[in-house]
C-alpha cells in the first residue's frame, strides 16, 4: 500500500477482499468474478475468514503517521508563521521565447530577484469572497425507507387545531361544535363508562332498591302496632265507660266533691300564719306602720301626680273668658241662610 | 495485571455508612437471557480464540460489586487510566473525580469546568488528562501538578466527545456545533475543523491509520475523515436514528457504531457493513464499551446493561441495573462505561448519580 488511495473506499463503496460474502436477499448486487459486492441496506452478511479483520501492520501505520505529521506540519506553519522561507540569492535563468511570439527570438540570460518585501507596506490584494464550493454529493442512502403510514395510522395521528375557548384575536367564525370538541369538558368520549363502573352503578342501585324495600315494610309493621295499640286502648276506655255507668249513683257525696274538700283542709293545715293571728288577736300597729305610706309625700313628687285635677288652672281661665249664652252679643255672629230660588 | 484489587466488601469512601446500607440492599441481578455460543469448533483456532471464547464462558454473568457515590449529578464520563490503578469521572455537576481503581476511594477532585464534564480521556503517552464540557471547553490537565495547563478554545457550543490521536498530538472533539476539531496538543491550534454533520456529534474516535477519524451524529449517520487532507471520506447512511456511540476496535480492523435499533458492526477501511448485533428490542445506546476479551458491553438509556460476544455478534448476558434508593425511576440510565484494562472490571457512570463496579458473577 503505497498511497492513501489504497486505504481509501473505491467509489460506489465496493468492497473487494478475500472477504467470502453472502448477499441474502435480492437487491444486492453480486458480481461473483470480481467479488465486488454493493451491500443493500442492512441485507449483507459477512462471513468473517479467520485472518480478514487484521489490523494493517505497523510500517502502515508508520507511514500514515508520518504523511499526517508532514501535512498537519505545513497547516501548523502557515497558521503560526513559523515557515522559514530560505533565503535565495538571485538565479540565473536561460530562456529561450517560443517561436510564434518573436520570430526572432533568440536565448536570453535572466536573473530572478526577490523584490525587497517592506512589512509595513499596507496589503495590496483586496478582499474579494470567494464564492461556496459545491456541496459534496449526498451519500447515498442504505436504509429502509420508512414504511409509508396508513389510512388508520394517518389518523391516529392527525391532532385537531387548537380552538381556544378564551381568545380569538382574529376573530374568526369558529363552529360551536369545534368549540365544545376544544373544551375538555365537553368530551364524552373522554368519559368511557368501564365494566366495572357498570356493576358498580348496578350493585348501587340494588342496594338502594332494597333498603327501600326494607324501610317500607319497618314502616308498615310499625303502623299495624300503633293501630293495634290504639285500638286496645280504645276498648279499654269503652270498658272503663261501661264499668263507670253501671256503677250506683246514691253512695253520697261524689268522688270530685271528696277530693275538693280535702284539697282545702289539706291547703289550711299547711297554711304559714303567726301564733296571735291563729288566735284571732289583731296586731297593734305602731309608728309608720299604722299608716299607708302612699298618703304621707301627697304635696311633693310624682306622688301628688293625680291629687289635683291636671287641668285645673285652665278650667278656671276658661270659668273666666266663657261667654254667656244669654247674652246674644257676646255671641259669634250668626249667619241666616238665603234661599235659593233655583234649587 | 500487575495489580491486586482490593477487598470489596471495604467501604469505599471515608464517610459512607450510607453506602453499607445500600450494599446490603442489593438483590442477585437476574441471570444470562442466553447461553454463550458454543466456541467455533476447529482444529487449528485462530491465535488466542479458543482461550478468550474459554474465559468468556467464565463471564457469561456480571453482578453489581459495588456502588461509588460521591457525584453530585448526572455521571457522564468515565475513563480509565494505562496503568490501571485509578479512574477518573467526569460528571454534570461540573467536577472530575479520580478514584482508585481498587478500592474505589476518592482520590482527587478536578474543578475548573462550569459546566457539566462530557467527555474524558488519559493519555498513555503523557501525564495529561483531557476533558470536554458543556461549557465549549475543552481542558489539559496535567496530572502531575493537577491543574490545568492547555484550553483548547474554538467550539462555539458544548463538547460532547474527544479522543487522542494513537500516535500523534493530535487531539480531536467534536460537539453540538455538529463539526469534528483537530487541536494541535501543544500550540493549542485548531489544525483542521472537519465540516459535513448536519446535527450534534454525539461521539468521535481517533485510530492510527486511515481513515483516522470516525463520528456518529444525531443527523443517524457515520462519517470517516481523512485527518490529512482534513475531508470527510464517507458518509455512512445505514442507521435510522442518532448515533450516540461509536467504538474502534483496539486489535482487530473494525469498528461499531450504535443507534436506537442497532448496534452496526463495520468493517474498515472500506467501511463495509458487517451485520447488527441482534438486540431483543430496540433500545436507545449511549455507551459501547469492549474489553480485552472481546466483550462487547452495551449500556441502555432504560438502564439495560447488555453484554455482547464480539465475534459472533450474540448477545450473552442481559441485566438491568440496580438504582440507588432514593433516585426515581427515570434516572436509570447508562450514561458512560469502561472497561478497565485487564477486563475483569465494567465500570458504569448512570443518571443515579452513582458510578457501579461491576464484574463476572463467578
Amino acid at each position: 500500500m503505497n498511497s492513501i488511495n489504497d486505504l481509501l473506499p473505491r467509489p460506489k463503496r465496493a468492497v473487494k477482499s478475500n472477504v467470502s460474502v453472502a448477499v441474502a436477499t435480492a437487491g444486492a448486487l453480486k458480481n461473483p468474478e470480481t467479488q465486488i459486492v454493493v451491500p443493500a441496506a442492512n441485507k449483507l452478511v459477512v462471513v468473517r475468514p479467520e485472518s480478514g479483520l487484521a489490523r494493517p501492520p505497523t510500517e502502515v501505520v508508520n507511514e500514515t503517521r508520518d504523511r499526517t505529521q508532514a501535512a498537519i506540519d505545513a497547516i501548523l506553519d502557515k497558521k503560526l508563521g513559523t515557515k522559514t522561507k530560505e533565503k535565495s540569492g538571485p538565479s540565473i535563468v536561460k530562456y529561450t521565447p517560443a517561436a510564434h511570439v518573436n520570430e526572432s527570438a533568440r536565448e536570453r540570460t535572466l536573473k530572478i530577484v526577490d523584490v525587497q518585501y517592506d512589512p509595513l507596506e499596507p496589503a495590496r490584494h483586496k478582499h474579494v469572497k470567494a464564492p461556496a464550493r459545491p456541496p459534496s454529493p449526498p451519500a447515498p442512502v442504505l436504509k429502509a425507507a420508512p414504511p409509508k403510514l396508513t389510512a388508520e395510522e394517518q389518523r391516529q395521528w392527525y391532532i385537531p387545531p387548537s380552538v381556544s375557548g378564551w381568545k380569538n384575536n382574529k376573530g374568526f367564525v369558529i363552529d360551536v361544535e369545534k368549540r365544545v370538541a376544544a373544551d375538555g369538558r365537553f368530551d364524552e368520549s373522554a368519559v368511557q363508562a368501564g365494566d366495572r363502573q357498570a356493576q358498580l352503578a348496578e350493585a348501587l342501585y340494588e342496594a338502594e332498591s332494597k333498603a327501600r324495600q326494607e324501610v317500607n315494610e319497618r314502616n308498615e309493621a310499625a303502623q299495624q302496632r300503633q293501630l293495634k295499640a290504639q285500638e286496645a286502648k280504645e276498648l279499654r276506655l269503652k270498658l272503663l265507660a261501661q264499668k263507670a255507668r253501671k256503677r250506683p249513683l246514691d253512695d253520697g257525696e261524689s268522688e270530685r266533691e271528696k277530693d275538693r274538700s280535702s284539697r282545702l283542709k289539706k291547703a289550711l293545715k299547711e297554711r304559714d300564719i303567726s301564733e296571735a293571728a291563729a288566735l284571732g288577736h289583731k296586731p297593734a300597729l305602731t309608728g309608720d306602720a299604722q299608716f299607708d305610706s302612699r298618703l304621707f309625700g301627697k304635696s311633693t313628687g310624682s306622688k301628688g301626680l293625680y291629687d289635683e285635677p291636671l287641668f285645673a288652672a285652665e278650667q278656671a281661665a276658661r270659668q273666666i273668658y266663657r261667654p254667656k249664652l244669654d247674652e246674644k252679643s257676646a255671641g259669634p255672629v250668626e249667619f241666616e241662610r238665603i234661599e235659593d230660588k233655583y234649587e | 495485571m500487575n495489580f491486586e484489587y482490593g477487598p470489596w466488601e471495604e467501604t469505599g469512601l471515608g464517610k459512607s455508612t450510607r453506602l453499607s446500607v445500600l450494599r446490603r440492599t442489593y438483590a442477585k441481578p437476574e441471570l444470562a437471557v442466553k447461553t454463550l455460543p458454543a466456541a467455533p469448533k476447529s482444529n487449528e483456532p485462530a491465535e488466542g480464540t479458543s482461550a478468550q471464547v474459554g474465559f468468556l464462558a467464565k463471564h457469561d454473568s456480571w453482578k453489581l460489586l459495588r456502588v461509588i457515590t460521591g457525584h453530585e449529578g448526572w455521571v457522564q464520563s468515565i475513563c480509565v487510566e494505562p496503568d490501571n490503578q485509578w479512574f477518573a469521572t467526569g460528571s454534570a455537576d461540573h467536577t472530575i473525580k479520580v478514584w482508585d481503581l481498587a478500592s474505589g476511594k476518592l482520590r482527587l477532585t478536578l474543578t475548573g469546568h462550569i459546566m457539566g464534564v462530557r467527555a474524558l480521556e488519559v493519555s498513555d503517552r503523557m501525564p495529561y488528562l483531557f476533558s470536554a464540557g458543556e461549557d465549549k471547553t475543552v481542558k489539559c490537565w496535567d496530572l502531575e501538578s493537577n491543574r490545568v495547563v492547555r484550553d483548547y478554545h474554538g467550539h462555539l457550543s458544548g463538547v460532547y466527545s474527544l479522543s487522542l490521536h494513537p500516535t500523534l498530538n493530535v487531539l480531536v472533539t467534536a460537539g453540538r456545533d455538529s463539526v469534528v476539531r483537530v487541536w494541535d496538543i501543544r500550540t493549542r491550534h485548531e489544525i483542521h475543523v472537519l465540516q459535513g454533520h448536519r446535527g450534534p456529534i454525539n461521539s468521535v474516535q481517533c485510530q492510527a491509520v486511515d481513515p483516522q477519524i470516525v463520528s456518529g451524529s444525531q443527523d443517524s449517520t457515520v462519517r470517516l475523515w481523512d485527518l490529512a487532507a482534513g475531508k470527510c471520506v464517507e458518509t455512512l447512511t445505514h442507521h435510522t436514528k442518532s448515533v450516540r456511540s461509536v467504538l474502534i476496535h483496539p486489535t482487530e480492523f473494525t469498528f461499531m457504531s450504535a443507534d436506537r435499533d442497532a448496534i452496526k458492526k463495520w468493517q474498515l477501511p472500506a467501511a463495509a457493513f458487517m451485520g447488527d448485533f441482534k438486540a431483543d428490542k430496540p433500545r436507545i445506546t449511549n455507551t459501547l464499551s469492549l474489553s480485552v476479551d472481546d466483550l462487547l458491553f452495551a449500556g441502555g438509556d432504560d438502564g439495560t446493561l447488555n453484554f455482547y460476544d464480539y465475534n459472533t455478534m450474540e448477545m450473552v448476558f442481559q441485566t438491568q441495573t440496580t438504582p440507588v434508593p432514593g433516585s426515581i425511576a427515570e434516572e436509570s440510565g447508562i450514561l458512560c462505561s469502561s472497561f478497565d484494562k485487564s477486563g475483569i472490571r465494567l465500570l458504569t457512570g448512570e443518571a443515579d448519580k452513582s458510578i457501579k463496579v461491576w464484574g463476572p458473577a463467578d
